[in-house]
């Protein structure tokens, strides 16, 4: 069956209706933030009454939302940089390497994603407040409450997704390109940099932003690290929301939403542009 | 420059790769390809020639056994400083750069300047006969630009070796012959050294200066084409390159006229040059089919050699009429100039009789026998010319 005679068929009408409702019940939240954070009461009402930018303005003038911002970014491009690092050197080296268990080191390091965040947050809590001691040597330990401790934290969770979109990436990549490199005088890092990183770089800009949104967004593992000094803005929107909620949270949601969006349809934009080549 | 052997460009002593422990895909191969020479790796797929190719370039290492390019001994050496030429079956072509910088790649790495660069470049594209595409990407070529490219890329360097493999194989046979003959050409015009690795014998007679004929990780033959073809020393040879009438039975020396008895019939042939029979030996006779003639069973015999057959098949294919012929149920070919079969009934079914001289038929050991004296194929054939 062709798409045409499908959507010319009588199921059209029905089909849209569901689509419609599927698509305002995802919109609808986002909106109402949206609309929430425009609003003059300074206690959260819906309908919103009036209109104001005052409450953005206030977001950036509070100090305290200025350190939760400040730890956010931090946290966000430094674990988006690590677990992007990592994920690349990983799947080119998975790549390269002739060994039994690839499957497996692949699938390991993918079980962030499948492992629930509550699970392995109590471990990486553990790790990163109490420390790891193997004999003598102790791993972690009193890094709560710092920059360091959540970025570690986060690298770890956001390292599957670099290391999916820079292995799906290095499929289109032949591998003679770097066999003719090396015939060509070109040592085995002067080619990584040369010939594979440029044609795998839509999918390290890729794992980039999908590193970032991971962090920019995540809350369980940073409630479990935040201190009352240390949070990031998930953190922050938690604890206000569960006391009195002021306009405030609802824009600082508000520029989440659209610095999400930025992020995803750069991702996009990049996926796109690998495609023809 | 010189040092090492007899001034080879490259040679092999002894080299072998083992897989897993125990599987040799290279099997002690000595090998030592001339200055300036083209010399191709030919065999079936398996027989450890890309391979072979891969342990010159560097991009593996011998599991033992020794190669020296131009006297130095490179098997510790990675590919990168190897200073030699490779050109893929795929291309291998940079896809995010041009061809004028897909061909700078080479002399950026050695530190060639801008301007002399430019200039190399040009001179190679225009030597694959591609100048005023340097701009384009290798996507906006077609596959044969792109084996070209590849070809200049791997010589605007002027490496000391020029390894190829099988770089016409994912081209349609018309492009494929005008390649070839481009090939032949450059190699003519720029004297490099050049080793080649094919599975189509033909392309390797019209290349090559000389074959070296692989199987199962071994050389089972070296030589020039006429040589392999007109002397083959074991049945894979005489079969490998072109097709081959085989007998097998057991060798008489018989004074001037050795013969091989094979079913009572007494076939007369010439012993390889190489080969040693003593009356008794089990051994084979190899007669081109271009050199049997089929008459008619009433012709007088003019030549020592003569069966009787049934044609099978007759194919016609222009130049030639090549005969299916039956004979005690083994299958004879023959192939000879249409001019010449014109008494002849070319029905399937007739009877008809098989002729050849004993100098085109060469008698040679059995398998078992041949299959030993592996190692000084090379040198004894290198002997030879």
């Amino acid at each position: 069956m062709s798409a045409r005679s499908f959507w010319d068929s009588r199921a059209r009408l029905p089909l849209a209706f569901v689509v419609a409702v599927v698509a305002i019940a995802l919109l609808m939240p986002i909106i109402i933030v949206v609309l929430l954070s425009v609003g003059e009461d300074r206690i959260m009402t819906f309908p919103p009454r009036g209109f104001t930018l005052g409450w953005f303005a206030e977001a950036f003038t509070s100090p305290r939302w200025a350190s939760r911002l400040a730890a956010s970014l931090k946290v966000g491009i430094a674990s988006a940089i690590a677990a992007t690092a990592l994920g690349t050197l990983t799947a080119v080296g998975l790549r390269r390497a002739r060994m039994r268990g690839k499957g497996l080191i692949y699938g390991l390091l993918l079980a962030p994603l499948i492992v629930p965040t509550v699970t392995v947050g109590i471990g990486m809590y553990f790790v990163w407040s109490e420390g790891w001691a193997i004999g003598p040597i102790v791993i972690g330990g009193g890094l709560t409450g710092s920059v360091l401790g959540l970025v570690l934290a986060h690298t770890i969770l956001a390292l599957p997704f670099p290391l999916i979109t820079v292995t799906a990436s290095l499929m289109t990549v032949d591998r003679n390109l770097e066999l003719a490199a090396g015939s060509l005088g070109a040592s085995p890092w002067v080619s990584f940099r040369r010939v594979t990183l440029p044609l795998i770089m839509p999918g390290v800009l890729a794992g980039l932003i999908l590193s970032f949104l991971t962090s920019w967004d995540e809350v369980i593992v940073a409630l479990y690290m935040a201190t009352p000094r240390f949070g990031t803005i998930p953190v922050e929107l938690f604890g206000q929301i569960q006391q009195s909620p002021t306009p405030t949270a609802a824009a600082i949601s508000t520029m989440l939403v659209v610095a999400g969006v930025v992020a995803f349809l750069t991702a996009l934009a990049l996926r796109r542009r690998q495609a023809p080549l | 420059m010189l040092g090492g052997e007899d001034a080879a460009a490259l040679t092999l002593h002894g080299v072998s790769k083992v897989y897993d422990g125990n599987v040799f895909a290279v099997d002690g191969v000595d090998l030592a390809v001339r200055d300036r020479e083209f010399l191709t790796i030919l065999g079936p797929s398996g027989s450890g020639k890309t391979t072979t190719l891969k342990l010159i370039a560097g991009f593996t290492s011998p599991t033992s056994g020794v190669i020296r390019i131009g006297g130095r001994d490179v098997s510790g050496t990675p590919s990168h400083k190897r200073n030699l030429g490779m050109v893929f079956q795929n291309y291998a072509l940079f896809p995010h750069l041009t061809v004028d910088e897909n061909l700078e790649f080479p002399l950026e790495m050695r530190r060639v300047d801008r301007g002399e660069r430019r200039r190399r470049v040009a001179e190679a594209l225009e030597v694959v006969r591609l100048s005023g595409m340097g701009q384009r990407y290798p996507r906006q070529l077609s596959g044969g630009q792109q084996q070209r490219v590849a070809l200049a890329r791997a010589i605007v360097y002027k490496p000391s070796v020029l390894l190829m493999d099988e770089p016409l194989g994912a081209l349609d046979k018309r492009l494929r012959e005008d390649l070839q003959l481009e090939f032949k050409r450059l190699h003519q015009d720029l004297s490099v050294t050049v080793v080649y690795v094919t599975h189509d014998q033909e392309e390797a007679l019209l290349l090559s200066d000389r074959i070296a004929i692989f199987r199962n990780g071994r050389i089972e033959q070296l030589g020039s084409g006429e040589d392999l073809y007109r002397w083959p020393r074991s049945p894979f040879v005489g079969s490998f390159m072109g097709d081959s009438n085989i007998f097998r039975g057991t060798f008489e020396a018989n004074g001037d006229a050795p013969f091989l008895e094979t079913g009572g019939v007494k076939i007369h042939g010439t012993v390889h040059p190489e080969a040693t029979l003593r009356s008794g030996d089990r051994a084979v006779l190899i007669v081109r089919p271009e050199n049997c003639v089929v008459v008619p069973l009433e012709t007088e015999s003019v030549t020592v050699n003569r069966l009787t057959a049934t044609i099978e098949q007759v194919v016609y294919l222009g130049s030639a009429v090549k005969y299916v012929l039956n004979y005690k149920g083994t299958t004879l070919y023959s192939r000879m100039n249409p001019k010449h079969d014109e008494l002849l009934e070319r029905h399937p079914g007739t009877r008809v009789a098989v002729q050849w001289d004993a100098a085109d038929a060469v008698l040679i050991p059995d398998e078992q026998e041949s299959a030993t004296p592996n190692g000084d194929a090379a040198e004894s054939n290198d002997v030879i010319e």
